[in-house]
């Protein structure tokens, strides 16, 4: 490692603070410190900033309905006005030690395959790209990114598909992996969570019948503009929605509530009513869990427009053409068998592996397998690392900024203590 | 709808239920009805409803429950089992609340014989001078009943509602 870090190392950069991720946690945390007039530095693994937030859509009917989606542009244009943290995108970080109260750790960089000053955003590569999702678009007016988890190449398998078609020589490839020196005295975590794999909850069809998706993908759809009623044969007319798919499942490892699921798809429900309001929707619920501010009055609304079905239902299964049937006990204790034409998992938030090296400190494991203590605390186990937002455990945005702002004026604290040579 | 005196209600009742082996994961249930809806005997009685026979334990409708002729039907195919999120384990559930009945001597009568059957006999089918006939042309040994160990295991005790 030190041969290779010696070759290309960049620079040698010092910074209060080191914060691993940069979704919504990352960038108001990156915000908040900079207020407090604390330097830090931002590494994010994907070519592009906003982690999952990046993928939400605007869900405003005629009124604003406070899902949080836009408050991720709001970070990004005040981060891009100030001068105290440094950015590094498409990067991870490669080794990590600690002398005394400083840590160092390189940052490899890999370098962003498509120069966004070329691209004239002909969209060629991506029809010509084998792999899906390796060629992505983070926000609808985004442009193209390589995403480096995906691509052929960052596996080791030869592919330069995208880089032949494009007519602007905008694709660069074969870039060594540049290396950054950094020291700081705190690091914060925030590398996010994942969303729960619904085809763990294998009764319910997901990736096996055609018509079941994931609330993740339909807001992804809508964002994209690529929710096409249309193209369903008789129109689009049923939608349901199968809440607390991986919360609330001791069975499949989620012993906890994910808090965001609820509001996710009456939100996205209330969105789809009012573009089209001849679909029928239904949501299936074993009880609402209602963290958000103000969200009886959502609620409220909600009953007027979607069908409150309390009862999880057992099976999702396909019917003879094909299409999503929904087995579940009705409130008139009948057994029922409902066809729809889309069924929606709302999938839960669960623990990402946040692929730290091996040389960072052990950190604490919660409860809920999350990083960090087990109440809404920054502590992450280990003196000078905190943790904040979904990677602590499952979070809305709003809940993530407060979280963020606590992060920042704990590490504010501990970085005083520091400096005063206190013993920590 | 049938009214609940709560004068009646027996609060140790969900404890009983829960300390019996495989009554354990009773209380964890949040009543969401996946088990209804992958029963296959629901449909048929609705009387025989798995997530409100667990309402039924935790609210200590004891006699409601252990005197049914209904908590008999199950007919052990774990659907409900395979569906529960929580983890609750109802056929489970269910045996404890029948070996419960059968201590409280609420057996439904064709169950009360087959115990009979089994204290006499030490198995469900009594095996005569025919079987064993049989058994002797065909080169096989005679089959001896071993009722003893029965007759330790099932005390003689009135059963029967
Ligand atoms: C289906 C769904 C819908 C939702 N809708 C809403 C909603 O409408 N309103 C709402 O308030 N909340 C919603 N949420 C919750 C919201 O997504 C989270 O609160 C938020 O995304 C958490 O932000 P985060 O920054 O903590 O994590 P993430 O968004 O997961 O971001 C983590 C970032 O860290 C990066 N990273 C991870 N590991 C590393 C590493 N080792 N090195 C470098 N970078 C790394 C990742 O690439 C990523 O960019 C929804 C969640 C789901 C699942
Ligand atoms: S499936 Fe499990 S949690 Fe749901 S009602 Fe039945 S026993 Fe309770
Ligand atoms: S095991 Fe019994 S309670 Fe469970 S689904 Fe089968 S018949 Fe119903």
């Amino acid at each position: 490692m030190n041969s290779k870090i010696g070759k290309n190392l960049l620079k040698n950069m010092k910074k209060d603070v080191l914060i691993i991720g940069g979704g919504i946690t990352g960038l108001s945390l990156c915000w908040e410190l900079a207020c407090l007039g604390i330097e830090s530095i931002l590494v994010e693994k994907a070519p592009y900033l906003g982690g999952h937030v990046s993928q939400f859509a605007c869900k405003a009917t005629q009124t604003c309905q406070r899902c949080g989606a836009c408050v991720l542009e709001d970070y990004l244009s005040k981060l891009s006005n100030t001068g105290l943290f440094e950015l590094h995108l498409n990067s991870t970080i490669g080794s990590f030690s600690q002398i005394g109260k400083k840590f160092s750790s390189v940052v490899s960089h890999k370098r962003s395959q498509i120069i966004n000053e070329r691209c004239d955003d002909c969209n060629l590569c991506s029809k010509v790209c084998p792999v899906e999702g390796a060629l992505v678009r983070p926000s609808f007016d985004s442009k193209l990114y390589i995403s480096n988890e995906k691509c052929l190449n960052s596996i080791g398998i030869h592919c330069e598909a995208c880089a032949q078609i494009c007519p602007q020589g905008a694709i660069e490839f074969g870039e060594k992996t540049k290396e950054i020196q950094i020291e700081a005295s705190a690091v914060a975590i925030c590398t996010g969570f994942t969303p729960f794999d619904a085809t763990k909850k294998a009764r319910f069809g997901y990736q096996r019948i055609p018509g079941v998706l994931t609330t993740l993908e339909l807001d992804s759809l809508l964002r994209t503009g690529n929710f096409e009623p249309a193209a369903f044969a008789d129109g689009l007319k049923s939608v349901a929605f199968i809440q607390c798919v991986g919360s609330r499942d001791p069975k499949l490892g989620a012993n906890y509530c994910s808090r965001i699921c609820c509001g996710v798809s009456i939100r996205l429900a209330r969105l789809l009513k009012n573009r089209y309001p001849e679909i029928r929707l239904s949501i299936f619920y074993m009880d609402i869990q209602t963290f958000e501010r103000e969200f009886d009055k959502t609620l409220d609304q909600a009953q007027n427009e979607i069908t409150f079905i309390r009862a999880i239902p057992s099976e999702i299964r396909a019917s003879e053409n094909n299409r999503p049937e929904v087995i579940y006990n009705g409130d008139d204790d009948l057994k029922q068998i409902t066809p729809f034409d889309l069924v929606i998992l709302s999938v839960g938030i669960a623990p990402r592996d946040p692929d730290l090296p091996k040389s960072f400190p052990v950190l604490w494991q919660n409860r809920d397998g999350f990083i960090g203590a087990d109440e809404n605390d920054v502590t992450a186990g280990h003196p000078g690392v905190f943790v904040a937002g979904a990677a602590q455990g499952p979070k809305s945005i709003a809940d993530c900024i407060s979280q963020s702002i606590l992060a920042a004026s704990r590490i504010k604290e501990y970085l005083d203590r520091a400096k005063m040579g206190e013993k920590l | 709808m049938a009214r609940i005196n709560l004068n009646k209600l027996d609060p140790q009742f969900k404890h009983r239920v829960a300390d019996q082996p495989g009554g354990e994961g009773l209380k964890a249930c949040f009543l969401c009805k996946a088990c209804t809806a992958a029963c296959p005997i629901q449909p048929l009685d609705k009387r025989y409803d798995p997530r409100k026979i667990i309402r039924m334990v935790l609210l200590g409708m004891k006699d409601e429950v252990l005197k049914s002729d209904f908590i008999w039907l199950c007919s052990s195919c774990y659907g409900c089992q395979e569906v529960c999120p929580q983890n609750v384990r109802f056929t489970e559930v269910m045996y404890a609340i029948k070996n419960l009945a059968a201590q409280e001597a609420c057996m439904p009568p064709g169950l009360t014989a087959q115990r009979s059957l089994l204290r006499k006999h030490g198995r469900l089918y009594e095996v005569g001078e025919f079987e064993n006939d049989k058994r002797f042309k065909l080169g096989l040994p005679p089959i001896v009943e071993h009722p003893e160990d029965y007759e330790k295991l099932l005390p003689d005790r009135p059963t029967g509602v």
